[in-house]
């Protein structure tokens, strides 16, 4: 009796720490997610506005994009799990061209080691074809960032963040290609 | 239940990662330096040992992984040598302790002595879920034992002993100027003669000479500092940042310089009479011979002189007092020398045409001191001014030119003195039209040339604060080294214009190139003495923020942090799996 008082009042102890929040909702996409290691918003999460440019200058912003079902991928090059996860991004592009799908794969220059021309010449080198945007400012790795990269996420065609995924994945597997096919309208 | 427990589990984890994570990635640094076993005597060794943390790993990198010493002006690194780590993707990986190496000479171009080296050590880590840590760095300071260099000598002590010395040397210099030398040796011949080779006379006259010299340059000094006082009572700003001061400094030295060149001669009437009246015999003749050594050598060394009071007028009486002590006593050196060794008289440098030539290449170091205070000019007063002083310094050559006809010893011009007047009338008169002190108030950098700047105002300050908006303000002048490093590494690049964007920071910018006394008063209202000033008003606001003078972007985002506006998206917010 007394092992389940002290084990109640422990869990009451906890809850009481908390924020009184409501379990996640998660839709059948989001749980195939859960189930392969990303993060799951606690609550309905809009994915606030951020801007940069493409490699070529032109302005890219999240609220443009509406309508459309973005994985937002933040990386750098001196980032060798981020290097090595860059081939299957650039499959998935190739995979999902024409749908209402985009990458954004966003680098940081942090002069003078990561500037933008290494960004930009890393990306030509390697051939790579899927959206690249540079954040000028830090607002997005600020905002976005985990502490860590790579760091991505799924955000919906109504601008919801759906999921994060900290670390390296295959990102052309059946089971992303799968989940991206569902999202997409 | 499921509810429940998944809170629990979350929970847990968040407490877990961010005490794992945050805990785990903090790489410690250590660092020592050495002499170099075989080599020669300025070379030394720095190592720095990097603790890497328990499941992380450090890749090869010369741009992300690597040891520099933050002076690298003084510290000349160099290759950092790097240990073999292991293979692994074809990347070269290091676990555990790591040992970077270099060896480096200290540059013996920058004088102050040292006892620390700050060293930056850099790394970034990536742990063995494929997951990397952002870029960091770390100043550690190292002692240095280093024999060599001055012991307890700072830098700023240090930078004022050479300036003493430089002064002393001047003073050493005047004495082989073309009206000192041939004076000089006859002074001399004459002590020891009129003291009959007693070697003891012939010490202490050559010791009252030295003080009748000294005395006469600290009665100069005493007049600096009074007119110095005067000035100030008066409200005239014996600044650099005041214009009329520059240009009188400048008129007055380029005088100076034309005098070298025999254009016209310097001359103080009545001058010669007094000396001869003075030169009696005796340990006060010796005195007053000393203070009409001074006197008496005005048409040569007043160019030195005066324009060492000219810059002495800016300083502090204590500066100026030891500074003109240093001229006395190195002008009073020779004398003093051979007052101790009389038989050094014979090798004094024979006087000769070389004389003016010497005389000469100084007149030629004058032009360029003058050249060198137009620089600073140029930044104060507007374009048109500064033409207008051009053609002024023309007249004043011209000036100076007819004074020396009209002066000569042999013009049938009535009186050297009505010379004079003439040439201070002509001066007076030119000046009246030609001299424009008004300060170019925003120099010449409009506000509107630094983009997304607006000139500093109170009011627009105050107003900017009702409306609940943060402001930067910036105080800084053109010649101020330290915010030109700001503004260039800081302040005026892409990152620091998105910086202040992101933050809807107002950013203002108050110029101090000229004293402008409504700067002046916010400068001392923030408690500084000087520029560059740094402050930030939050938008809440609460009362400012003063931030360091050497400004990084991580001192700037440390100071001041994104606003809720750009709320970070941090892991409280997320559910994630414990076995992630």
């Amino acid at each position: 009796m007394k092992k389940i008082i002290l084990i109640l009042s422990l869990i009451a102890l906890v809850l009481a720490l908390l924020p009184a929040q409501d379990a996640p909702k998660m839709s059948p996409v989001q749980e195939k997610l859960w189930k392969s290691g990303f993060g799951i918003p606690q609550n309905a999460m809009e994915a606030p506005d951020f801007s940069g440019t493409d490699l070529e200058g032109n302005i890219i912003s999240l609220k443009n994009l509406k309508g459309k079902v973005i994985l937002l991928n933040l990386w750098a090059t001196w980032c060798p799990p981020c290097r090595a996860e860059m081939p299957s991004l650039e499959n998935l592009h190739q995979k999902l061209k024409g749908s209402n799908f985009t990458i954004l794969a966003v680098g940081t220059p942090t002069p003078p080691r990561e500037t933008r021309d290494k960004i930009i010449n890393f990306i030509k080198e390697n051939g790579y074809t899927f959206p690249v945007m540079i954040d000028e400012s830090q607002a997005i790795s600020y905002q976005y960032g985990s502490g860590s990269i790579p760091t991505s996420w799924i955000i919906n065609a109504e601008g919801k963040v759906l999921a994060r995924f900290v670390g390296g994945m295959d990102w052309d597997s059946d089971l992303m290609l799968e989940v991206f096919k569902e999202l997409i309208p | 239940m499921k509810k429940t427990s998944l809170f629990f589990l979350s929970f847990l984890f968040i407490f877990l990662s961010t005490t794992v994570i945050y805990s785990q990635e903090k790489v410690k640094i250590t660092g020592k330096i050495s002499k170099t076993e075989q080599s020669a005597e300025n070379n030394y060794s720095l190592t720095v040992n990097f603790e890497i943390p328990e499941g992380f790993h450090q890749t090869r990198s010369d741009d992300f992984f690597f040891i520099s010493f933050v002076d690298n002006e003084r510290f000349k690194i160099d290759k950092i040598v790097y240990p073999e780590g292991i293979l692994k993707d074809g990347l070269e990986n290091y676990y555990g302790t790591v040992e970077l190496k270099a060896d480096f000479i200290i540059s013996k171009n920058i004088t102050g002595s040292v006892k620390t080296a700050k060293i930056k050590a850099a790394w970034q880590i990536c742990n063995e879920d494929g997951v990397c840590f952002f870029p960091e760095e770390e100043i550690i300071e190292i002692p240095l034992e280093i024999p060599g260099t001055l012991p307890g000598s700072g830098g700023t002590p240090w930078i004022l002993l050479q300036f003493l010395f430089f002064a002393f040397l001047g003073g050493l210099l005047l004495n082989v100027m073309p009206c000192v030398l041939p004076v000089l040796s006859m002074r001399a011949l004459n002590l020891v003669r009129q003291s009959q080779n007693d070697r003891k006379s012939i010490l202490i006259g050559s010791l009252l000479y030295g003080s009748g010299v000294l005395v006469s340059l600290l009665i100069l000094a005493l007049i600096v500092i009074i007119l110095q006082m005067t000035g100030q009572l008066v409200g005239w700003g014996f600044q650099f940042q005041n214009p009329l001061f520059v240009m009188s400094l400048i008129t007055i030295i380029f005088i100076f310089a034309l005098s070298l060149f025999d254009v016209f001669l310097i001359n103080v009437p009545g001058m010669n009479k007094m000396a001869a009246a003075s030169n009696k015999k005796g340990w006060l003749g010796s005195f007053f011979n000393g203070i009409f050594a001074v006197l008496l050598a005005t048409p040569c060394t007043a160019p030195f002189l005066g324009t060492a009071l000219g810059f002495a007028f800016s300083q502090t009486p204590l500066f100026i007092i030891t500074s003109f002590t240093a001229i006395g006593l190195g002008f009073a050196l020779p004398f003093i020398l051979i007052g101790i060794w009389p038989k050094l008289i014979q090798s004094l440098p024979k006087p000769g045409p070389w004389m003016d030539t010497f005389k000469e290449i100084m007149g030629f170091l004058l032009f360029g001191t003058v050249l060198y205070l137009f620089s600073s000019l140029q930044y104060q007063i507007s374009l048109n001014s500064q033409f207008k002083f051009l053609i002024f310094l023309t007249l004043t050559a011209f000036i100076a030119w007819l004074y020396g006809k009209l002066s000569k010893p042999g013009s049938k011009f009535p009186s050297a003195i009505l010379a004079l007047i003439i040439a201070f009338i002509l001066l007076g008169v030119s000046s009246y039209f030609l001299i424009d002190g008004k300060q170019n108030i925003q120099g010449t950098e409009e506000p509107g040339l630094r983009k997304g700047w607006e000139e500093f105002n109170p009011d627009s300050l105050e107003q900017y604060r009702k409306e609940g908006k943060a402001v930067f303000i910036d105080f800084g002048a053109k010649w101020c080294s330290v915010c030109k490093i700001n503004e260039g590494r800081v302040l005026l690049t892409e990152r620091g214009n998105s910086f202040f964007k992101e933050r809807s920071i107002i950013r203002m910018k108050g110029d101090y190139t000229n004293k402008d006394p409504l700067i002046d008063k916010w400068i001392k209202k923030f408690g500084k003495a000087g520029v560059p000033v740094y402050a930030y008003y939050p938008a809440d606001g609460s009362n400012y923020i003063l931030l360091p003078e050497l400004l990084s972007f991580r001192i700037l985002e440390d100071y001041i942090p994104v606003q809720n506006a750009n709320k970070k998206l941090d892991d409280s917010l997320f559910l994630i799996q414990p076995s992630k």
